[in-house]
């Protein structure tokens, strides 16, 4: 663990109060509060950066990192299911009961399926054939 | 299971469906849509081929406006951005708010869009074919500066906690593109030789741009396109409205789908017959016709009244079109609406304009779909042409925000499923090798 301290400036007055009435009802010192908002909360930043050029987020691997936010989401995805303001409440068949019958059933898997029948169906049209395909040396380059 | 929806012909699985009314772009199991795909890059000093992440992004290559579509970092929702296509050398501005500036490899420091044709100096740009457009090195700096327009609206680059890029070093974006040709320029055998020939111009380049924002801030990318699909323009619109975010057809009864694709520069028709065969997936055939020009035989009239009225007041084709859309021009210095104008020679040119269209409307077998920039200038009379002989079931007016964009978003559709088909072959290659 890093030892060296990080001055951070700018936190807005509203999050330092929020900080104060967690550390009050949890018992925990305002110094803690802050430092597991900022391990979860690097988490979340590490999903907004592009995947560098072996694939990972600011260095995490995706697999990795997903495990690392589950555990710091859960309790925030129960929230915003049970305040009815989840962003995709409609496909996770949690919406109201007219939307549920149209809603598509959600299906955790481990791994995605990629239907290719309209790659091929495209390729039958004279479609979806790209410059690199058989190019060894590109021109423009 | 028949989903078309009476009301408004999309089926609600149709990716149209799910954009017109804002629904999360995910897949009927709820996954997210692939954003990337593992891709190869041209090293040019190596001068060899290396690995990276490749982002999924569409170009609309049109004459009036770069439309490109990509989906946002974080949400299932699609970003698009629309440029003008206007170019203007930068000028030195001693005060009041800056402009957005560009810098592209070597080149010159350029406006583009609204930007270059509020200077009152827009360049002109070339329109017409690919390869009559992309030698000119003009434009291949504006296309890559509104590459980076699209990245940023779509959540990449370096962010503060105010959620502006910070002036930094942003980074280099390798994008898997397709790139909307005009339709006269695939065939079943693909693109024509000029149009490959062209578009190798700008495949695998790295473009090193720099952008300077109104504050003077300065952030650098480099963006490369390490995949071009060319694809016919107006097919993507039907794209759009034939397929499902899983990449498979909607359900449906109709047997002759009609783009009417009304742009900046032309009017397209896109025909496409959908041959339902018994136990087999429908086949498409497809036949795309130029019926004319767009919206700029409106705005170079609209040019010459202006000039009629106003002497002084001379507008390039693309500041007229800016003007037609905007309905306001500068005289004098002063920022004068031009309304009663703009409606008085739609009035008496769009019979001209629409005349191709009326035989499509006057066809009775055929469904109709209105798209592009021009369908929502020419709404009032295009619904003019369609209520005395069809059922609102019978055609159909893409969302008025979709509709300059819809060709963007249908090329995203297709290049995605090409990626699909990569990360398809990649997934199982992996799995053999667990």
């Amino acid at each position: 663990m890093s030892s060296d301290p990080r001055n951070i400036r700018n936190i807005p007055d509203e999050v330092t109060q929020i900080a104060r009435r967690i550390s009050q009802h949890t018992g925990l010192s305002e110094s803690d509060v802050l430092r597991l908002a900022l391990c979860s909360g690097i988490l979340v930043e590490a999903t907004k950066v592009t995947p560098d050029r072996s694939g990972t987020f600011a260095g995490v691997p995706g697999a990795y990192l997903a495990k690392a936010l589950r555990r710091h989401l859960s309790s925030a995805i129960d929230f915003l299911l049970e305040q009815g303001q989840h962003p995709y409440q409609g496909t996770l068949g949690t919406a109201a009961p007219a939307q549920i019958s149209a809603a598509p059933a959600f299906v955790p898997e481990s791994e995605p399926v990629y239907d290719t029948a309209m790659a091929d169906e495209l390729e039958g049209m004279g479609f979806g054939m790209g410059l690199s395909m058989g190019m060894e040396d590109p021109v423009g380059a | 299971m028949q989903t078309i929806s009476t009301a408004t012909n999309m089926s609600q699985d149709s990716f149209l469906w799910k954009l017109t009314h804002g629904q999360p772009l995910v897949t009927s199991r709820g996954r997210d849509l692939p954003r990337s795909l593992p891709f190869r890059k041209w090293d040019i000093e190596n001068r060899r081929w290396e690995p990276t992440q490749a982002l999924i992004a569409a170009i609309d290559n049109g004459n009036d406006a770069f439309k490109g579509a990509m989906l946002h970092a974080q949400t299932p929702t699609m970003t698009t951005k629309r440029i003008i296509t206007a170019y203007t050398p930068a000028r030195k501005l001693r005060g009041g708010e800056g402009v957005v500036t560009w810098q592209v490899n070597d080149s010159e420091e350029f406006w583009v869009g609204e930007d270059a044709v509020e200077s009152k100096k827009v360049e002109t740009l070339p329109i017409g074919m690919t390869d009559e457009r992309l030698h000119d090195p003009r434009y291949q700096s504006y296309l890559a500066a509104c590459l980076v327009e699209l990245l940023m609206a779509s959540g990449y680059g370096k962010r503060g906690n105010d959620g502006r890029l910070l002036p930094e070093w942003q980074g280099e974006y390798n994008l898997y593109s397709s790139f909307g040709v005009p339709n006269e320029e695939i065939s079943l055998a693909g693109p024509t030789a000029e149009t490959s020939a062209a578009l190798r111009l700008i495949f695998n380049v790295p473009f090193h741009i720099t952008r300077t924002d109104e504050r003077g801030q300065k952030t650098g990318w480099l963006v490369r396109l390490v995949e071009i699909n060319p694809y016919p323009q107006s097919f993507a619109s039907f794209a759009s409205w034939y397929y499902t975010t899983d990449g498979t057809p909607i359900d449906t009864r109709i047997v002759k789908h009609v783009t009417i694709d009304i742009g900046g520069g032309q009017t397209h028709s896109c025909e496409v017959d959908l041959i339902h065969r018994q136990d087999a997936p429908i086949k498409l055939r497809m036949e795309a016709k130029l019926l004319g020009e767009g919206t700029i035989s409106i705005a170079r009239p609209m040019k010459d009244a202006i000039r009629a009225q106003h002497k002084a007041v001379r507008l390039t084709d693309s500041a007229a079109q800016y003007a037609l859309m905007t309905r306001q021009i500068a005289i004098a210095g002063e920022l004068t609406d031009i309304n009663d104008l703009v409606a008085e020679v739609i009035t008496a040119r769009s019979k001209q304009l629409l005349g191709p269209v009326l035989e499509y409307v006057q066809e009775g077998q055929n469904f109709l779909m209105f798209t592009g920039g021009g369908r929502v200038l020419l709404e009032q009379q295009l619904r003019e042409m369609v209520a005395p002989t069809r059922s609102e079931s019978q055609y159909l007016f893409v969302d008025q925000k979709l509709s300059p964009v819809l060709n963007a978003i249908g090329g995203y559709i297709l290049a995605q499923a090409t990626a699909m088909k990569i990360l398809a072959a990649n997934a199982s290659s992996s799995s053999v090798l667990r």
